[in-house]
């Protein structure tokens, strides 16, 4: 599969930005959904994977247009890449991004007092997380996790299966592994990022199901290499 | 003679809509970590529910689906466990702290998300 895939991937022409932040290639559709756009995104420091939890591209699609929360990219399961969002736009897609420093074990003492005091301060549960974010917000790409403010997001359509939150995601079709291949490349130059410093899955670095994004991520390191 | 039968009408919905029953309930762990680590193992310790909070999470909490909960709400990693019937009928659940929930057997899985009234209401859950 690999061999096939990068064969397929040699005879495509690159992609081309245009000013409004939308790629003119055939292999994007672009599908605007201008309600998840916010304000313009700067400098793009990383790229984030996510899962849709939905069974379709039409049901997510139609579920952005009505909400303010949304990704750059949503690649289907047939393969097809919609654009919805310009990559000179901040798209919502983050959530409650973790502390980077204390889940690498790299904290100041004097972050881990601040931490330590949020979460086991006043306030509702949802707040004291907010709170961790906010100080998050303070620092500097690559001290922190991706922001909204300084990343592209990417989802792919598949189901969770299984309760509470260790469950595992739909494994990627071929045409959606090849699509996902293609323009995490595509990005990657564009952007000078490299696959294992600056690519996250979503479940990896924020408060959501914990393998969001992880096995879509190990899949495209296996074909990138 | 239109406002009599509006009125018939919305009596017979009344008494036709179904109520669930809440009975049974056991909380079987508390203040459980998704993640683990020490801080977080500990963070997590203060998350505790009386039965009378689950009852009220249960009333309160509306349907959700796992893509609205991946699009809109967010998966606190704290939470505590137990079993309860409704309408008779035997779930597991999970109520996590932030308010996302589900009841669950081997048959049927309901998500639950807390929001605004809920929360005013089950003190301590959000």
């Amino acid at each position: 599969m690999e061999l096939l895939l990068k064969k397929q991937f040699d005879k495509d022409i690159t992609m081309f930005v245009e000013h409004n932040g939308y790629i003119a290639h055939p292999k994007i559709k672009q599908n605007t959904i201008h309600n998840i756009e916010h304000g313009t995104l700067g400098k793009v420091n990383s790229i984030v994977i996510h899962r849709t939890a939905a069974s379709t591209a039409e049901s997510t699609l139609n579920t952005w247009l009505k909400k303010k929360s949304g990704a750059h990219f949503l690649i289907a399961k047939d393969g097809a890449i919609y654009q919805t969002a310009g990559l000179n736009k901040i798209c919502w897609h983050m959530g409650l991004v973790m502390s980077r420093c204390r889940l690498e074990d790299k904290c100041s003492d004097k972050d881990i007092k601040i931490i330590k005091d949020i979460l086991f301060g006043s306030g509702t549960w949802s707040k004291k997380y907010k709170n961790v974010l906010n100080l998050e917000k303070k620092k500097n790409y690559p001290d922190r996790y991706p922001m909204n403010s300084d990343s592209i997001g990417i989802e792919l359509v598949g189901l969770y299966f299984g309760t509470g939150d260790k469950g595992t995601f739909e494994i990627l079709t071929k045409a959606q592994a090849s699509s996902f291949l293609w323009l995490m490349t595509e990005l990657l130059q564009k952007y000078s990022l490299k696959i294992d410093e600056d690519v996250f899955a979503h479940g990896a670095v924020a408060r959501k199901k914990i393998y969001e994004g992880v096995g879509a991520f190990e899949t495209l390191k296996e074909l990138y290499r | 003679m239109n406002k009599l039968l509006t009125i018939l009408f919305s009596l017979l919905f009344v008494s036709c809509a179904v109520t669930e029953t809440y009975t049974d309930i056991v909380i079987t762990s508390q203040g459980n970590s998704l993640e683990n680590t020490k801080l977080m193992k500990e963070v997590c310790k203060q998350f505790k529910l009386s039965e009378d909070q689950v009852l009220s999470y249960f009333q309160e909490a509306t349907r959700t689906d796992e893509s609205t909960i991946h699009n809109q709400h967010d998966i606190l990693p704290c939470s505590s466990r137990g079993e309860i019937k409704i309408s008779g009928i035997e779930y597991s659940w999970i109520i996590r702290a932030g308010g996302v929930g589900e009841y669950f057997n081997d048959t049927k899985k309901v998500l639950l998300v807390c929001e605004d009234k809920c929360c005013k209401i089950t003190k301590g859950i959000c």
